[in-house]
């Protein structure tokens, strides 16, 4: 029976659910959770119950258990400036990172002579310890010594050194490009194990229909990758809202707060201030804020994919 | 563990042929098996451990002479033996922070900065008071003590203490002609003489917030010039007259001959490689300086705060015993390096010349030292001040009180900034700290 | 796919600009790389002058003797890899199958469990780190360095089994029918149909692994206090004392650093290239 509904409705999409579920019950009901329980014990142990008991220290206030920290923190102006700061950040490294990582991982999909080398080169940003980077970054725009501001003088018009680190938006963009530029072989790596999973027969055909490159790029690339699109922008998203080294290093969330967004405003809080409890309390909203995000970004993902 | 890390027992029972190939493997599990095991005493048994936690062990040019204690200590008694455990200074405070939320410091006898000392003693409470040692050596612990009291009992006492001086290099200065200065303005003038950018700065100062705790450890002192206080009791005195003439003589000499947004790590090596004229300092920049370049020591020289009080504040980085079942030994390892003797031995190896107690009056040898390093002159003459002098109330959340400063006061260093304006602000976010100490 | 290329005919135009944009994308990006080795080989008072000259004036390699004959390098290097390593191993065992049974299967609770996964990477390390540290405590399991590759193991597989079921999704339904009907069972169809089909994913999701333990610090940091077990992001932080970073020696210890992860890389990039998918359908 199961042989016959195979080999008649391969191509039928409703019914592949029917099937796929009868083909579990062959196996065993049980045989999923199984491949799942020891990741799922590990992370519960490891993990998630580290988690929760962070999240208590939100509550913990010198009256007992309460939610003292979180009342002071919604009236705290400096806290709504670090959640802007913190979507400022977060948001333009999610589009600058997937636009990178998308553009390079298509330029190493392409062959040519070593690509080999080219890719493992690629990846040195990713494979240098944060402090080190930092510091070269911090180099690079030193007023008084930096290389960047020498390229600078090649514009017409230059003839001062910029304060990158004391100017609000330039200091953005310093902690951002640094972010994405530590960050974006994770990105391009992930992207370019999606792309080497597009079934080259796709291509073929369309080069037989004279699709051009965009058309093939839209109409067959991009499908195949919008599942793993989709979810390296959640997790830029995540990831980026926990940035604390280099921010911390290259401008110390200054000047003033430009770049204090959510980790480093944690950090401060818990280990400059010692109000750990406070520092709880923050780490639980940019929980938040990550949860919401990624179920948005769900929810979105599922409506978009409906109507096909 | 045990099992998996004996290679030897495992690769007794493999025949030659393979033993070539799996040599390698042994030595890299070799290495490991043997650090594993390497690191306890053969007769540490006998003996109750006490855990030094400290950043010293990391510090070029002062763990030699902590290790000497550590070796005295061990052998000066058969009842403990001290083992260093610990985190280099810039990720000390977080570790000792992260220690005490997971149950507690995993340690007998804490070393602790400042601000981290007061928050031991009192928000963690977790602190021996050290009285009877005190009492035992009959000493009397400098001024600089009085914010490691509580309830009248004494928690802490100095391992570390420094003070802020002029420390310059005679060199340049002798080549242009100059004398440290002794005033407000003659201070500016003669930065600004020394200054040729961006081959040679007048003075190095650490401006970016990045580098904050360096940054608030020296702005701090900008206070004293003109007899100011950042507060009194629980009144922030961030916009008075004095603070603000003070800050504006920082914003002077920044403009004057500072090297600029570079961070505190190339301003370093600057005033190593010889490019920095001079620095408002501690004892322990001349450690460094002779450390990352020998060849510069000789050159070094201190003088006195340049203003008429000649006040700077003085930092002591405590010992203290922590709470526990080895408490006494703790105390017993503090006593030791209380002694006049072992005290005096630290403090030269390590050239530290603010002494925990009146120990030049104990210490011949010490004594001898002082007065033969030409480099410690400004830092005897400067008259200390303790934080808690200047800081009122908020010296127990200094950190905290730096920030908003050093935040507000760089937007008094973009071209036409004004320090008032700047201080205003950073009094209204001081003054709602206040309400929330 | 590269011999569909290259065999055609001469380089035209579009592969001349091609290689150009690779050749200027590739300079762009890594001029702070070229920085930090450069600045790390020559003399400090070259780096700290303006404009600094884009090439070195003299090269001396006093930072990298500084940093080899102070500290225990190569140790460092050892004991990092032997982490890493683990949680490649630790991160593969766990994760092949539950990407699988998240990809392929269909069962109660899946968009729950992949949900969960994800929440495990939002929480700000800060606030679990301490948590963490009581929780080794109590096994027992501070200054061991195999508890820290569990560690790194469970906070970097949630990560590795989303990436891995996006490729596992990409594996065509009709192979794995076809041998289901051929009479392999399940297990059968994962190790000998379905893995040989992700060669890309399971390489990408060891280099995840192994990058994110070689440079994990916090963690580290807190679980090992023992200097004669201290990993390289250990180590590396030894050099930022009180008073004193010395810029160029952190240079120099980031360039060393790096070495073995992107040796690692190249070793196993080739297995990037695309696995045995459209021959597979087409037999």
């Amino acid at each position: 029976m199961a042989m016959a509904s195979v080999l008649t409705q391969t191509t039928d999409r409703p019914s592949r659910t029917r099937r796929a579920r009868r083909a579990g019950v062959v196996g065993s009901r049980a045989f999923p959770y199984l491949l799942i329980l020891p990741m799922l014990a590990l992370e519960a142990a490891l993990v998630v119950y580290p988690i929760l008991r962070g999240a208590l220290f939100s509550l913990d206030t010198p009256a007992g258990l309460g939610l003292d920290n979180y009342r002071t923190m919604l009236v705290d102006p400096d806290f709504w400036r670090m959640i802007v700061h913190t979507l400022v950040f977060t948001l333009s490294v999610v589009v600058v990172i997937l636009a990178i990582g998308l553009s390079l991982s298509l330029l190493m999909n392409w062959s040519f002579r070593g690509r080999g080398v080219v890719r493992s080169l690629l990846t040195v940003p990713w494979a240098i310890p944060e402090v080190p980077v930092a510091i070269t970054f911090v180099l690079m725009l030193d007023p008084s010594f930096g290389v960047f501001n020498a390229f600078l003088r090649f514009f017409p018009g230059v003839t001062e050194n910029p304060q990158w680190l004391l100017d609000p938006t330039l200091a953005m963009l310093v902690v951002i490009g640094a972010t994405v530029w530590k960050g974006f072989p994770f990105y391009s790596l992930v992207l370019l194990s999606a792309l080497q999973n597009v079934p080259t027969e796709l291509y073929e055909a369309a080069k037989i229909d004279r699709a051009g490159r965009l058309a093939q790029f839209r109409y067959i690339t991009l499908p195949s990758i919008r599942g793993t699109v989709a979810l390296l922008a959640v997790l830029a998203f995540i990831y980026s809202t926990q940035q604390f080294t280099l921010i911390w290093l290259i401008t110390g969330g200054g000047p003033v707060d430009a770049t204090t967004t959510l980790a480093p405003a944690i950090y401060m809080q818990a280990f400059r201030f010692y109000n750990f409890s406070y520092a709880g309390a923050i780490a639980v909203v940019g929980f938040g804020i990550s949860a919401v995000a990624t179920l948005c970004f769900v929810l979105l993902q599922r409506r978009m994919e409906t109507p096909e | 563990m045990t099992k998996l890390y004996r290679p030897s027992s495992t690769l007794s029972g493999i025949r030659p042929t393979r033993r070539q190939l799996l040599a390698g493997a042994a030595v890299m599990g070799g290495a490991i098996a043997t650090t594993s095991f390497a690191s306890r005493p053969a007769r540490a048994a006998e003996r109750t451990k006490l855990k030094l936690m400290s950043w010293e062990q990391f510090q070029p040019g002062e763990k030699e002479g902590w290790n000497a204690v550590i070796e005295k200590f061990n052998q000066s008694q058969d009842k403990y033996l001290v083992e260093w455990t610990g985190w280099p200074a810039s990720q000390y405070v977080s570790n000792v922070v992260i220690q005490a939320q997971a149950g507690g410091i995993d340690a007998d006898i804490l070393m602790a900065m400042p601000d981290l000392s007061a928050q031991v003693i009192r928000k963690f409470q977790l602190a021996e008071p050290l009285d009877d040692v005190v009492k035992a050596l009959g000493i009397t612990p400098s001024g600089g003590h009085e914010f490691l009291r509580k309830d009248g009992k004494l928690y802490g006492l100095s391992a570390i203490d420094v003070n802020f001086a002029l420390v310059y290099n005679k060199a340049l200065f002798e080549k242009a002609g100059l004398k440290p200065a002794a005033t407000p303005e003659d201070w500016i003038d003669s930065t600004a003489k020394l200054t040729k950018r961006p081959d040679q700065f007048g003075i190095a100062l650490t401006n970016v917030i990045a580098d904050s705790g360096e940054w608030w450890f020296q702005l701090q002192n900008f206070c004293l010039p003109f007899d100011g206080k950042w507060a009194e009791g629980k009144t922030p005195l961030a916009n008075s007259p004095e603070v603000v003439k003070g800050l504006e003589l920082w914003r002077s000499l920044y403009e004057a001959g500072v090297p600029q947004g570079t961070a505190q790590s190339a301003i370093m090596k600057l005033a190593a490689d010889g490019r920095v004229a001079q620095a408002f300092g501690v004892n322990p920049t001349v450690v460094v300086l002779r450390a990352t370049n020998p060849n510069i020591y000789p050159d070094l020289r201190s003088a006195a705060p340049p203003w008429a009080s000649r006040r700077s504040l003085d930092r002591i980085h405590p010992l203290i015993a922590l709470k526990g079942k080895n408490s006494d030994g703790a105390k017993a390892f503090i006593q030791f390096v209380m002694t006049p003797e072992i005290m005096a031995d630290l403090m030269i190896t390590n050239l530290y010349v603010m002494p925990p107690y009146d120990l030049a009056a104990k210490s011949e040898k010490f004594r001898a030292f002082l007065a033969d390093k030409p480099w410690v002159t400004g830092f005897n003459e400067a008259k200390q001040v303790s934080p808690i002098d200047v800081m009122g109330d908020f010296a127990f959340a200094d950190d905290q009180f730096g920030r908003i400063i050093m935040q507000n006061f760089q937007s008094a260093l973009r071209p036409g900034g004004s320090v008032k304006t700047a201080m205003d602000g950073a009094q209204r976010q001081l003054e709602a700290l206040a309400t929330r100490l | 796919m590269s011999a569909l290329r290259t065999g055609s005919r001469l380089p035209s135009l579009a592969d001349a600009l091609r290689g150009a944009t690779i050749l200027v994308v590739s300079a762009i990006i890594f001029f702070p790389v070229y920085w930090m080795i450069v600045s790390s080989i020559r003399p400090s008072a070259e780096s700290l002058s303006f404009p600094p000259p884009l090439l070195p004036g003299s090269i001396e390699f006093s930072s990298y003797f500084q940093l080899f004959t102070e500290k225990p390098i190569a140790r460092w290097l050892l004991l990092s890899t032997l982490v890493a390593s683990l949680t490649v191993i630790g991160t593969l065992i766990l994760v092949i199958p539950a990407a699988y049974a998240l990809s392929r299967l269909y069962w109660r609770g899946r968009t729950a469990f992949g949900l969960l996964l994800l929440f495990t990477q939002m929480m700000p390390a800060a606030v679990v780190v301490a948590p963490v540290l009581a929780l080794y405590r109590n096994l027992g399991w501070t200054d061991n360095l195999w508890a820290l590759a569990l560690l790194h193991t469970a906070f970097v597989v949630p990560l590795c089994a989303w990436v891995l079921k996006a490729s596992f999704d990409a594996v065509p339904k009709e192979i794995v029918e076809a041998a289901l009907i051929d009479g392999c069972d399940r297990w059968k169809v994962l190790w000998l149909v379905v893995l040989p089909l992700t060669r890309p994913g399971l390489v990408a999701v060891s280099v995840i692994a192994f990058f994110a333990s070689w440079n994990e610090y916090l963690f580290a940091s807190t679980l090992i206090t023992r200097n004669d077990l201290y990993t390289a992001s250990l180590g590396l932080a030894t050099l930022m004392t009180q008073l004193d970073t010395p810029l160029f020696v952190l240079m120099a210890a980031g360039v060393t650093f790096s070495i073995l992860p992107v040796l690692f890389y190249m070793a196993i990039q080739r297995h990037l290239l695309r696995g045995l998918t459209a021959g597979a359908v087409k037999g």
